[in-house]
Protein backbone atom coordinates (compact mmCIF):
# COMPACT_ATOMS: atom_id res chain seq x y z
CA UNK A 1 0.00 0.00 0.00
CA UNK A 2 1.40 3.16 -0.88
CA UNK A 3 0.78 6.28 1.11
CA UNK A 4 2.92 8.82 -0.35
CA UNK A 5 4.43 9.39 -3.71
CA UNK A 6 7.45 11.74 -3.60
CA UNK A 7 6.00 14.97 -1.70
CA UNK A 8 2.32 14.19 -1.66
CA UNK A 9 0.34 12.28 0.53
CA UNK A 10 -2.44 9.97 -0.89
CA UNK A 11 -5.59 12.04 0.76
CA UNK A 12 -8.43 9.08 2.39
CA UNK A 13 -10.24 11.16 -0.54
CA UNK A 14 -7.85 12.06 -3.72
CA UNK A 15 -8.77 14.34 -6.02
CA UNK A 16 -8.13 12.87 -9.88
CA UNK A 17 -8.19 15.00 -13.17
CA UNK A 18 -7.61 14.60 -16.72
CA UNK A 19 -5.03 16.45 -18.13
CA UNK A 20 -7.37 19.58 -19.69
CA UNK A 21 -9.62 19.23 -16.05
CA UNK A 22 -12.87 18.84 -18.16
CA UNK A 23 -13.14 15.25 -16.11
CA UNK A 24 -12.59 15.06 -12.50
CA UNK A 25 -12.64 12.16 -10.09
CA UNK A 26 -12.93 12.09 -6.33
CA UNK A 27 -11.39 8.53 -5.42
CA UNK A 28 -11.60 6.94 -1.71
CA UNK A 29 -8.06 6.17 -0.97
CA UNK A 30 -8.22 5.54 2.83
CA UNK A 31 -4.86 2.94 3.00
CA UNK A 32 -3.20 4.59 -0.09
CA UNK A 33 -2.86 3.35 -3.66
CA UNK A 34 -3.18 -0.48 -3.82
CA UNK A 35 -0.89 -2.86 -6.40
CA UNK A 36 -0.21 -0.57 -8.69
CA UNK A 37 0.22 -2.12 -11.99
CA UNK A 38 0.39 -2.22 -15.86
CA UNK A 39 -0.73 -4.93 -18.22
CA UNK A 40 0.47 -5.79 -21.40
CA UNK A 41 -3.07 -6.23 -23.01
CA UNK A 42 -3.98 -5.15 -26.64
CA UNK A 43 -5.69 -1.87 -24.88
CA UNK A 44 -3.73 -1.68 -21.96
CA UNK A 45 0.49 -1.93 -23.79
CA UNK A 46 -1.29 1.22 -25.73
CA UNK A 47 -2.43 3.29 -22.90
CA UNK A 48 0.63 2.72 -21.11
CA UNK A 49 -0.47 4.27 -18.07
CA UNK A 50 -0.19 3.00 -14.44
CA UNK A 51 -3.48 1.82 -12.56
CA UNK A 52 -4.82 0.79 -9.38
CA UNK A 53 -7.98 -0.64 -8.18
CA UNK A 54 -10.82 0.42 -6.33
CA UNK A 55 -14.18 -0.84 -5.57
CA UNK A 56 -17.15 1.13 -7.63
CA UNK A 57 -18.35 2.84 -4.59
CA UNK A 58 -15.12 4.22 -4.28
CA UNK A 59 -14.71 6.06 -7.90
CA UNK A 60 -17.28 9.02 -8.19
CA UNK A 61 -16.96 11.07 -11.29
CA UNK A 62 -17.67 15.01 -10.25
CA UNK A 63 -17.02 17.00 -13.20
CA UNK A 64 -16.81 16.10 -16.66
CA UNK A 65 -19.42 12.71 -16.83
CA UNK A 66 -20.64 14.21 -20.28
CA UNK A 67 -17.12 14.79 -21.74
CA UNK A 68 -15.77 11.48 -20.74
CA UNK A 69 -16.26 8.78 -23.61
CA UNK A 70 -16.57 4.94 -23.41
CA UNK A 71 -14.73 3.05 -24.81
CA UNK A 72 -15.62 -0.87 -24.99
CA UNK A 73 -14.67 -4.08 -27.76
CA UNK A 74 -14.55 -8.07 -27.45
CA UNK A 75 -16.62 -9.03 -24.90
CA UNK A 76 -17.78 -5.31 -24.14
CA UNK A 77 -17.37 -5.91 -20.46
CA UNK A 78 -14.81 -4.06 -19.13
CA UNK A 79 -16.06 -0.34 -19.51
CA UNK A 80 -13.03 2.23 -20.60
CA UNK A 81 -13.36 5.76 -20.33
CA UNK A 82 -11.18 8.78 -21.43
CA UNK A 83 -11.80 12.86 -21.36
CA UNK A 84 -12.83 13.63 -24.93
CA UNK A 85 -11.40 16.77 -24.84
CA UNK A 86 -7.24 15.79 -24.00
CA UNK A 87 -7.99 12.35 -24.47
CA UNK A 88 -6.50 11.43 -21.60
CA UNK A 89 -7.33 7.76 -19.76
CA UNK A 90 -9.01 8.47 -16.36
CA UNK A 91 -10.45 5.19 -15.29
CA UNK A 92 -12.25 1.60 -16.32
CA UNK A 93 -14.52 -1.09 -14.57
CA UNK A 94 -12.64 -4.35 -14.89
CA UNK A 95 -13.65 -6.84 -16.99
CA UNK A 96 -11.50 -9.62 -14.43
CA UNK A 97 -14.01 -8.18 -11.87
CA UNK A 98 -16.86 -5.73 -12.97
CA UNK A 99 -17.06 -4.90 -9.27
CA UNK A 100 -13.68 -2.73 -9.46
CA UNK A 101 -12.77 0.54 -11.30
CA UNK A 102 -9.35 0.51 -12.40
CA UNK A 103 -7.99 4.21 -12.36
CA UNK A 104 -4.96 6.03 -13.97
CA UNK A 105 -2.60 6.80 -11.01
CA UNK A 106 -0.80 9.29 -13.03
CA UNK A 107 -4.17 11.59 -12.86
CA UNK A 108 -4.06 11.94 -9.29
CA UNK A 109 -3.41 15.41 -7.80
CA UNK A 110 0.37 15.87 -7.18
CA UNK A 111 1.45 12.39 -8.22
CA UNK A 112 4.01 11.30 -10.55
CA UNK A 113 3.33 7.88 -11.01
CA UNK A 114 7.28 7.29 -11.96
CA UNK A 115 8.27 7.84 -8.75
CA UNK A 116 6.82 4.77 -7.70
CA UNK A 117 8.99 1.69 -7.65
CA UNK A 118 7.08 -1.35 -6.89
CA UNK A 119 5.20 -1.87 -10.21
CA UNK A 120 3.76 -4.78 -10.97
CA UNK A 121 3.04 -6.62 -14.23
CA UNK A 122 0.05 -8.04 -15.11
CA UNK A 123 -0.08 -11.05 -17.86
CA UNK A 124 -3.34 -8.99 -20.01
CA UNK A 125 -1.96 -11.09 -23.37
CA UNK A 126 -3.15 -14.34 -21.18
CA UNK A 127 -6.40 -12.31 -19.65
CA UNK A 128 -7.86 -14.63 -17.04
CA UNK A 129 -11.48 -14.31 -18.51
CA UNK A 130 -9.85 -15.65 -22.02
CA UNK A 131 -8.67 -18.96 -19.84
CA UNK A 132 -9.55 -22.18 -19.98
CA UNK A 133 -10.51 -24.15 -16.84
CA UNK B 1 19.13 1.50 -31.07
CA UNK B 2 16.37 -1.24 -30.60
CA UNK B 3 15.78 -3.25 -33.67
CA UNK B 4 13.92 -6.29 -32.00
CA UNK B 5 10.97 -6.82 -28.84
CA UNK B 6 10.62 -9.98 -28.14
CA UNK B 7 9.94 -11.43 -31.18
CA UNK B 8 9.00 -8.94 -33.21
CA UNK B 9 11.71 -7.12 -35.29
CA UNK B 10 11.26 -3.49 -36.44
CA UNK B 11 10.31 -3.05 -40.10
CA UNK B 12 11.75 0.06 -41.65
CA UNK B 13 8.48 0.37 -42.58
CA UNK B 14 6.97 -0.27 -39.49
CA UNK B 15 3.06 0.06 -39.01
CA UNK B 16 1.44 1.38 -35.86
CA UNK B 17 -2.18 1.41 -35.01
CA UNK B 18 -4.30 2.72 -32.13
CA UNK B 19 -6.74 -0.17 -30.09
CA UNK B 20 -9.71 0.20 -32.21
CA UNK B 21 -7.59 0.32 -35.48
CA UNK B 22 -9.78 3.73 -36.84
CA UNK B 23 -6.15 5.37 -36.77
CA UNK B 24 -2.81 4.24 -38.40
CA UNK B 25 0.43 5.45 -39.15
CA UNK B 26 3.49 3.94 -41.17
CA UNK B 27 6.63 5.29 -39.62
CA UNK B 28 9.82 4.68 -41.35
CA UNK B 29 12.37 2.73 -38.66
CA UNK B 30 15.38 2.10 -40.29
CA UNK B 31 17.36 2.00 -37.41
CA UNK B 32 14.69 0.46 -35.16
CA UNK B 33 13.05 2.32 -31.84
CA UNK B 34 15.08 5.27 -31.09
CA UNK B 35 15.23 6.93 -27.59
CA UNK B 36 12.52 4.66 -25.65
CA UNK B 37 11.68 6.64 -22.62
CA UNK B 38 8.76 8.13 -20.39
CA UNK B 39 8.05 11.91 -18.92
CA UNK B 40 6.70 13.01 -16.08
CA UNK B 41 5.38 16.07 -17.09
CA UNK B 42 1.73 16.84 -16.77
CA UNK B 43 0.78 15.21 -19.88
CA UNK B 44 3.22 12.52 -19.85
CA UNK B 45 2.15 11.40 -16.50
CA UNK B 46 -1.79 10.64 -17.07
CA UNK B 47 -0.25 9.40 -20.25
CA UNK B 48 2.01 7.13 -18.87
CA UNK B 49 3.09 5.73 -22.20
CA UNK B 50 6.64 5.10 -24.01
CA UNK B 51 7.73 7.52 -26.54
CA UNK B 52 10.29 7.36 -28.96
CA UNK B 53 11.11 9.95 -31.43
CA UNK B 54 10.97 10.43 -35.27
CA UNK B 55 11.79 13.06 -37.72
CA UNK B 56 8.35 14.53 -39.11
CA UNK B 57 9.02 13.12 -42.71
CA UNK B 58 9.26 9.38 -41.15
CA UNK B 59 5.51 9.72 -40.03
CA UNK B 60 2.89 9.37 -42.45
CA UNK B 61 -0.74 8.90 -41.49
CA UNK B 62 -2.40 6.37 -43.51
CA UNK B 63 -6.15 6.66 -41.72
CA UNK B 64 -6.82 9.46 -39.93
CA UNK B 65 -10.02 10.39 -39.78
CA UNK B 66 -10.73 9.75 -36.37
CA UNK B 67 -7.37 11.65 -35.00
CA UNK B 68 -8.07 14.46 -32.75
CA UNK B 69 -5.62 17.02 -31.72
CA UNK B 70 -5.01 18.42 -28.05
CA UNK B 71 -2.93 21.38 -27.72
CA UNK B 72 -2.12 23.53 -24.24
CA UNK B 73 0.62 26.08 -22.36
CA UNK B 74 2.86 27.06 -25.49
CA UNK B 75 0.35 25.09 -28.21
CA UNK B 76 3.70 24.25 -29.93
CA UNK B 77 3.21 20.29 -29.11
CA UNK B 78 0.43 18.82 -31.18
CA UNK B 79 -1.29 15.67 -29.10
CA UNK B 80 -3.01 13.38 -31.39
CA UNK B 81 -5.40 10.96 -29.73
CA UNK B 82 -7.97 8.41 -31.61
CA UNK B 83 -11.28 10.09 -30.34
CA UNK B 84 -12.97 6.42 -30.63
CA UNK B 85 -10.61 4.38 -28.02
CA UNK B 86 -8.70 7.48 -26.63
CA UNK B 87 -5.09 6.24 -27.39
CA UNK B 88 -2.41 8.57 -28.01
CA UNK B 89 -0.69 7.57 -31.30
CA UNK B 90 1.98 10.65 -31.30
CA UNK B 91 3.26 14.32 -31.17
CA UNK B 92 4.62 17.06 -32.34
CA UNK B 93 7.27 17.80 -29.95
CA UNK B 94 7.52 20.92 -28.06
CA UNK B 95 11.63 20.46 -27.43
CA UNK B 96 12.22 19.72 -31.11
CA UNK B 97 8.98 19.97 -33.69
CA UNK B 98 10.69 18.83 -36.24
CA UNK B 99 10.09 15.54 -34.78
CA UNK B 100 7.36 13.38 -33.62
CA UNK B 101 7.07 11.55 -30.96
CA UNK B 102 5.04 8.12 -30.98
CA UNK B 103 3.43 5.58 -28.64
CA UNK B 104 5.43 2.58 -28.79
CA UNK B 105 2.78 0.25 -27.37
CA UNK B 106 1.09 1.13 -30.56
CA UNK B 107 3.98 -0.92 -33.06
CA UNK B 108 2.48 -3.43 -34.39
CA UNK B 109 3.18 -6.88 -32.60
CA UNK B 110 5.85 -4.71 -29.94
CA UNK B 111 5.26 -5.68 -26.15
CA UNK B 112 6.64 -2.38 -24.72
CA UNK B 113 6.89 -3.85 -21.77
CA UNK B 114 9.95 -6.29 -22.46
CA UNK B 115 12.12 -3.22 -23.62
CA UNK B 116 14.52 -2.80 -20.56
CA UNK B 117 15.92 0.23 -18.93
CA UNK B 118 13.33 2.48 -20.10
CA UNK B 119 14.63 6.22 -18.74
CA UNK B 120 12.10 9.48 -17.45
CA UNK B 121 12.76 12.61 -18.74
CA UNK B 122 12.31 15.12 -16.45
CA UNK B 123 9.38 16.96 -18.20
CA UNK B 124 8.49 18.85 -15.18
CA UNK B 125 11.60 21.09 -15.79
CA UNK B 126 10.78 21.35 -19.76
CA UNK B 127 13.70 22.35 -21.40
CA UNK B 128 11.29 24.79 -23.50
CA UNK B 129 11.12 26.40 -19.84
CA UNK B 130 14.20 26.32 -18.51
CA UNK B 131 16.24 29.78 -18.33
CA UNK B 132 18.51 30.11 -21.73
CA UNK B 133 21.86 29.91 -20.59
Amino acid sequence: MIKQVGDTVIQPKHRATCHCGAVELEIDLPDGISIPRRCNCSICRRKGALMALVPLEALRVVKGADQLKLYTFHSHTAKHYFCSNCGIYTHHQTRSNPDLYGFNVGCLEGVNPFLIEEVTLSDGINHPSDRKE
Amino acid sequence: MIRQVGDTVIQPIHRLTCHCGAVELELDLPNGIEDPRHCDCSICRRKGAIVASAPLNAIRVVKGEHLKLYTFNTHTAKHYFCDICGIYTHHQRRSNPHQYGYNVGCLEGVNPFLIPGIKVYDGVNHPADRAKV
